[in-house]
């Protein structure tokens, strides 16, 4: 991820750059600071500053699809607050993927939330290889809805989610 | 949040809600079935204490449920 100067700086380098960014970005921290519930604000403000400072991108993905820049939108909005998550977001994620395929994605994005939150509340360290086993469920069947998506945007070894 | 479904019922005749939404993806259905009944009918874990924390997590985060 390049930040908005298109490489790594510093909050203090964009603003002598681009000044006018200043204000909307003190507008942002009062209204996230005064508005968003529990750690939201908090997250966000992390949010802003790996922006600026081109960090937690998703390069090692290379360009991301039109299907994979929405499920990456609504994976944001789905962490930060699931209540942002609107009609209209829903619909572009079908405009990508079957039914079958949207409900697998929720379940993905319920279940990495909740085992993180667990991860978290219960001090455990992120594993750096796998100790179990997990048996990916049988293929989906015959009647279940094509993908609307091309097969060659299609993860190949994740199992049915 | 909108209590609208986004998806339309997977069985015909019925409205959409959790599980017949859930039955587009007919594996994953009968897979977070099973494990979700193993979770409520079994374990080392009484039932109100269970039940307890499902009623919390509910009203926290607006599930209907």
């Amino acid at each position: 991820m390049s930040s908005w100067l298109g490489a790594h700086t510093s909050e203090a380098d964009l603003l002598a750059v681009r000044t006018g960014l200043a204000e909307p970005l003190a507008q942002l921290r009062a209204d996230t600071g005064r508005e968003c519930p529990g750690r939201t604000a908090t997250i966000i403000e992390a949010r802003m500053a790996q922006m600026i400072a081109g960090e937690g991108g998703l390069e090692p993905f290379g360009e991301l699809d039109p299907g994979e820049q929405v499920v990456v939108a609504l994976a944001e909005q789905f962490m930060l607050d699931a209540h942002g998550v609107d009609g209209a977001q829903m619909a572009r994620l079908g405009e990508h993927f079957s039914p079958a395929e949207q409900i697998a994605i929720m379940f993905q994005l319920a279940f990495t939330d909740g085992f993180t939150k667990l991860r978290r509340v219960m001090g455990l360290p992120v594993a750096t290889t796998t100790t179990t086993t997990v048996v990916a469920p049988s293929p989906p069947s015959s009647s279940q809805p094509s993908s609307s998506r091309s097969s060659s945007s299609q993860p190949s070894s994740k199992g049915d989610l | 949040m909108s209590t609208v479904p986004h998806l339309p019922s997977a069985i015909e005749g019925q409205p959409a809600h959790f599980g017949t939404i859930l039955a587009h993806h007919p594996g994953l259905a009968t897979s977070f079935g099973s494990t979700y009944a193993t979770f409520w009918s079994q374990g080392v874990l009484d039932h109100p204490t269970k039940e307890t924390t499902r009623i919390r997590n509910a009203r926290i985060t607006d599930c209907g449920y």
